[in-house]
């Protein structure tokens, strides 16, 4: 195990080398950034080149990139323009409110797609099942922005049961939470009922019926289990997307994380954050798949990693 | 792991991510009875040290902790006396201040001369301040002459230079706190002399100021100032509703009943110095290259029309509105709608139909409408209109920015300077790369202009201006002033600036 955590650790670094090298160069095609760092409409030539020297963007574009090569492992994304610090603990500090955005619609995810995948499967063309396939199927269509307004407007304004923005409380965390859990639920009870349906048919769910077992201990211990195992894979992908989502969810709720951050520094071409933010988004995607690939072993205990 | 131990564990993580998000108040916490003002913007600061960071939601942030030498009166246009007590002009470059005695800063070090100087030398100094470019431009030295006159020379005979020390990044630090703890210190952790003094600062969050009972206006009507940063304008309107905030600026025009509706809520319209306006290509290979095709431009647009669509405004054919010097009573108020007119210019020019890129962008009030009505009215007498509406990012990244506007672009320009050099510099040769105006006659008279001392004189310079590049050149149609909102609860007395600035050392709240 240990060796197989070790190959995919190390496996992991041309992949980062070659996005951190992708981000570099899209986001140089996106123009000068000079443009950003000052009124370039009252400033004269020779004063908007003295800024781009004092800045480095003067020197050749490869000096740039080996400089920017060398500096990757220690962190060192360059200096933020706008926040005139460096960009990496910038993007580091706001990290744990995103993590916590997120690791709670993940919970809200599973918590709801877990009970209404399964359901929806045991009873396969009942009433519940058409309820919870057109729910997931409506809730795939509702895009995050529009459902957050609309969380914000029903629970904050007309019933004023949450708060409607911010970070103060708990509480100030649900429905951020719930409009991206929704999303990501609506995608797991799909899979979580599909991948049901074809193990509750084995023979070894049947095995488990036949050996008088409750229904409880045959879905949950017997077909749950295995049927997760397909579910898990498609949740490693929908990190990525989860974190795409937090983006917008984070400026509908004024929520202080990275998603924020990165939102002004795109606008304002601030590359050192953008740079860093997409290298910490990056990691945490590869780390999830691989959280997920180890989960299999908890799942099926026939799988071994050598 | 049994299924009851699952589901435990995930509802004790549900807790526990909810516990992590401080069900808890944070560490700072208001004294009971104190008197709070919560006020939503767009974003917060990136720095607290003024020059670096020159967003107007910055500037505004930064003002209310800490104080310029002059200030504006935003309602007149005046200059006032603020930490300077009186000043006066030496000669055609060299202005002397006298400062207010007895100020000192919230840390308790004293507002001098030496502090003034030391500010704007280290503006001069450092190439990398965002603010440097422009300051070096017009001052060229700054002396203290006792503890409390200071003389600044400009770099040529200034006209604006109260304007100019009134503008971004004007004000005062400490010079003994910036030595202590240095650039990156004090942009974390400001001390001024301005009204609230500074508590905390959560990034992307919130910035807590509490009032400064020393104030030398006087203690501020408010006790804690909280300054939120709410990206998303239906989240703010929304706050607003609710009660979370008292205060944001620019309500969007379609929630502007929901506030008017509101009984606990009031909505306050003022006029900006923001101009909405067309820019347009007057170099060659343009179909607006030839100067009828530009007149057919302004004719065939109602502005009328337009202010209504808007939500209000004033119709203008300037840039340089009231109370700057130099705005033309001619040419503000004044529609200039004649379809007619429009349509025998197009024939006299041969317009054959040649299709005109109209670029234009989502970012001001009702502005994708505004665009649609202006494309409507120019088809109207016979363009032939290409419109291409961009998101804010795609039009400053590959047009704006760039100078990739092709013959039409709309722009909203303002000018918080309230001095009209800022608003002609694009008429400039060296500044026209989106309408390739040149006239060495314009640049002359511009910068006549901008160095004429004597009042009456620099007006008539402005007259001129502004009659040849907005009635006869024309490579801008200029539209209409435009109006802004403050959506304010009612327990809250402010009256928002004409330009919008939120200085709150004079707001109130119950």
């Amino acid at each position: 195990m240990q060796r197989y955590l070790a190959r995919r650790v190390l496996q992991m670094i041309p992949v980062l080398l070659l996005i951190a090298t992708v981000i570099f160069v899209v986001i140089r095609l996106k123009g000068d950034p000079i443009s950003q760092l000052a009124p370039v409409d009252i400033m004269s030539k020779e004063e908007i080149d003295d800024l781009r020297r004092a800045y480095g963007f003067d020197r050749p574009i490869t000096v740039q990139y080996l400089d920017f090569i060398v500096h990757l492992p220690r962190g060192d994304f360059g200096e933020s323009f706008r926040y005139r610090q460096p960009a990496f603990p910038l993007v580091i500090e706001r990290l744990p409110k995103t993590m916590q955005l997120a690791g709670a619609a993940v919970l809200i995810g599973w918590g709801l797609a877990l009970p209404l995948g399964v359901v929806a499967a045991l009873r396969r063309n009942s009433l519940t099942d058409l309820v919870a396939t057109t729910l997931s199927v409506l809730g795939r269509a509702l895009p995050n922005f529009w459902l957050g307004i609309m969380l914000i407007l029903v629970f904050a304004v007309g019933l004023a049961w949450l708060p409607v923005s911010g970070s103060d409380t708990g509480w100030n965390l649900l429905l951020p939470a719930v409009t991206l859990g929704v999303g990501l639920a609506t995608t797991l009870t799909r899979l979580i009922r599909s991948s049901m349906l074809e193990v509750i048919r084995q023979d070894y769910v049947q095995t488990a019926r036949s050996k008088g077992l409750s229904q409880r201990t045959v879905v949950l211990k017997h077909a749950l289990r295995n049927g997760l195992i397909p579910v898990f894979t498609v949740f490693g992908l929908q990190v990525a997307y989860l974190l795409g989502g937090v983006i917008i969810v984070e400026q509908v709720f004024a929520w202080p994380g990275m998603g924020q951050l990165m939102v002004k520094a795109v606008l304002t071409r601030d590359m050192a954050i953008v740079q860093a933010g997409v290298f910490v988004f990056a990691v945490v995607v590869m780390a999830s798949n691989l959280l997920v690939d180890l989960l299999y072993t908890f799942l099926d205990p026939r799988i071994r990693y050598e | 792991m049994r299924s009851s131990n699952l589901i435990r564990a995930a509802i004790c993580a549900l807790v526990a991510v909810l516990c992590t998000g401080g069900l808890f108040p944070s560490a700072h916490a208001a004294p009971a009875g104190a008197r709070r003002l919560t006020i939503a913007l767009p974003e917060l600061v990136t720095s607290f040290d003024p020059p670096t960071d020159w967003s107007i939601v910055s500037t505004w942030i930064h003002s209310n902790i800490s104080d310029c030498i002059v200030w504006r009166d935003r309602k007149t246009g005046r200059f006032i006396p603020w930490l300077a007590e009186k000043w006066e002009r030496l000669n055609d470059t060299t202005w002397r201040f006298s400062l207010r005695k007895g100020i000192k800063f919230h840390n308790g070090e004293p507002f001098n001369a030496a502090a003034a100087k030391s500010t704007i030398d280290r503006i001069l100094a450092d190439r990398r301040m965002i603010t440097h470019a422009q300051w070096n431009l017009f001052v060229k030295e700054i002396k203290a002459i006792d503890e409390f006159t200071v003389e600044v020379q400009a770099q040529g005979p200034e006209p604006a230079m109260l304007s100019k020390l009134a503008g971004t990044g004007c004000q005062v630090t400490p010079p003994r706190y910036m030595q202590e703890v240095g650039p990156q210190g004090y942009a974390s952790k400001p001390v001024g002399t301005g009204p609230y003094k500074f508590v905390e600062w959560r990034k992307d969050d919130r910035v807590i100021l509490q009032a400064n009972p020393d104030y030398f206006l006087g203690r501020p009507g408010v006790d804690e100032l909280v300054i939120r940063a709410i990206p998303e304008a239906s989240t703010r309107v929304a706050e607003l509703q609710r009660g979370g905030v008292d205060l944001m600026i620019s309500v969007p025009t379609q929630d502007w009943q929901r506030i008017e509706g509101n009984a606990n809520l009031q909505l306050v319209r003022f006029l900006t110095t923001q101009t909405m306006l067309i820019g347009m290509r007057t170099g060659p290979g343009w179909a607006t290259s030839d100067r009828r095709i530009r007149a057919a431009v302004e004719y065939a647009i109602d502005r009328e029309a337009l202010v209504k669509l808007a939500g209000g405004g004033v119709p203008t054919r300037t840039r340089v509105t009231p109370p700057t010097l130099g705005w033309h009573p001619n040419l503000y108020k004044k529609n200039f709608y004649n379809q007619q007119r429009a349509r025998e210019l197009l024939r006299e020019a041969g317009y054959a139909g040649q299709p005109l890129t109209f670029h234009s962008t989502t970012v001001w009030p009702m502005q994708k409408e505004v665009t649609e009505a202006i494309a409507g009215m120019l088809e109207g007498v016979g363009f032939k209109i290409n419109l291409q509406i961009l998101d804010i990012s795609t039009f400053r990244e590959q047009i704006y920015f760039p100078n990739r506007n092709r013959e039409l672009y709309m722009d909203a320009l303002g000018n918080s300077f309230f001095d009209p050099w800022v608003a002609v510099l694009n008429l400039l040769c060296a500044r026209s790369q989106r309408t390739d105006y040149c006239r060495s006659d314009m640049d002359d008279l511009i910068q006549r202009a901008a160095r004429e001392i004597v009042v009456e004189k620099r007006k008539q310079y402005y007259y001129k201006i502004q009659e040849t590049a907005f009635t006869e050149d024309r490579p801008f149609v200029n539209l209409y002033h435009m109006m802004d909102t403050v959506g304010m609860n009612k327990k809250v007395q402010w009256q928002p600036a004409p330009d919008g600035f939120v200085w709150l050392g004079n707001a109130k709240t119950q």
